[in-house]
């Protein structure tokens, strides 16, 4: 690659020149700054092997030394005091990070309650009384009135079947109860009650011993209902039998949850008109 | 050894005083000081081999800080500043490592 490409190619005893540090071919850009590091000067002021250095004591390199020193110092103290300044710039900016963030969460959850004031206000304002009657009805809105707690307590070893406890809450239903709640999960217009996998599932969600069955009703009637029924009778005895413990107490003003949504919503069956709704109908059409 | 006392002298000035440099001549610094490096690098080696000459380790030095000033102040005038730096550090770059490696293999044999 020294070689120009217009040059013959070099004979056999054509050597190449002696490589001297100040006077060679150049093989290459950085080997050549590599090879010639030494400023050429130092050699042509002082060639040859055998030289001595001139001129090291003397004030002209102590200047120039001085001069170098003091640049370096210079620019070290200059980083040094500077450092602080950034560090602190860093850390300001930190903090405005950490601020920022923590006012986004602020004002996120604010964004959150505020939809969910603004979901409530607006289901007041759209639902009539008739549709409010009508979500009580389905166990859609969460209740609170005088009733009964029955609790069923199971003893180790005891396993209450799903189908023993629909049949309380039916008795429940037939002695005027208004709103039952097993475990806390609502009766809604879609509840099931049944067993899946071992454990008794309402609305979906399993629960487990102790079952607490609340009703809202009339207490005399649902008490009356309970023992003319044989139910009250049937745990009784089981009572007797130490396979459980069972009581029913009254309760005054129990707060009975909503039943969730999705046991609520009907989508696809759709009221069927009235005879008085498809008279009026007819007379309106020409 | 007046040219250590000069190294002396020029640290504890900056100590002591600690000038402010102006911002129009911080840019240039950093690179005056690598080539002002190179320089004491090149005149160590010198001593080493005995070929030392005030003469010219003054110029070497004073037109290595000039010059490299003046590329990377040419660099910042046509936008290719930090490229001709880095040009500028590489070259000089080379050249300290190579008059260090003379230096040692003068001192250490290796």
């Amino acid at each position: 690659m020294a070689t120009p490409p217009t040059a013959p190619p070099s004979a056999p005893g054509d050597a190449r020149p002696e490589r001297t540090p100040y006077s060679r071919e150049a093989t290459g850009l950085l080997d050549q700054i590599a090879d010639r590091a030494l400023d050429d000067d130092y050699y042509v002021v002082r060639p040859g092997r055998y030289s001595q250095s001139r001129g090291i004591n003397t004030a002209t390199t102590a200047l120039v030394l001085t001069l170098f020193a003091l640049m370096v110092t210079v620019t070290a103290v200059q980083y040094y005091q500077d450092r602080p300044s950034r560090s602190e710039t860093q850390e300001a900016l930190l903090g405005d990070i950490a601020q920022g963030e923590s006012r986004q969460r602020d004002l996120q959850a604010q964004v959150a309650s505020l939809e969910s004031e603004l979901e409530t206000l607006r289901g007041d304002l759209e639902r009539t009384p008739a549709e409010l009657a009508d979500e009580l009805a389905a166990g859609a809105s969460s209740v609170h009135g005088d009733g009964l707690r029955v609790t069923i307590s199971p003893a180790d070893g005891t396993v209450i079947g799903d189908g023993e406890l629909r049949a309380l809450v039916n008795e429940l239903w037939i002695g005027g109860a208004e709103a039952v709640a097993v475990n806390g999960q609502r009766w809604g217009a879609l509840t099931s009650l049944r067993s899946a996998g071992g454990a008794v599932t309402i609305n979906f969600t399993s629960i487990g011993a102790p079952f607490v069955l609340q009703a809202i009703g009339d207490r005399d009637a649902m008490r009356e209902r309970l023992e003319g029924s044989g139910e009250d009778g049937y745990w009784k005895r089981r009572q007797s039998q130490d396979e459980l413990t069972y009581s029913v107490e009254d309760v005054d003003d129990q707060v009975l949850p909503a039943a969730p949504a999705h046991r609520t919503t009907i989508t696809r069956a759709t009221p069927v008109p009235t005879e008085a709704a498809q008279a009026t109908e007819e007379q309106g059409a020409p | 050894m007046i040219p250590v006392l000069g190294l002396v002298v020029g640290v504890a000035v900056g100590l002591v005083v600690q000038p402010d440099v102006p911002v129009a001549l911080q840019p240039y610094l950093p690179i005056a000081i690598v080539a002002a490096l190179d320089a004491v690098v090149g005149a160590l080696r010198a001593v080493g081999e005995k070929r030392f000459d005030d003469r010219v380790f003054v110029v070497s030095f004073v037109s290595n800080v000039l010059i490299a000033a003046f590329i990377v102040f040419l660099g910042d005038q046509l936008g290719v500043g930090s490229q001709l730096s880095t040009g500028v550090l590489v070259v000089l770059g080379i050249r300290i490592f190579a008059n260090a490696a003379a230096i040692r293999r003068r001192v250490f044999h290796a």
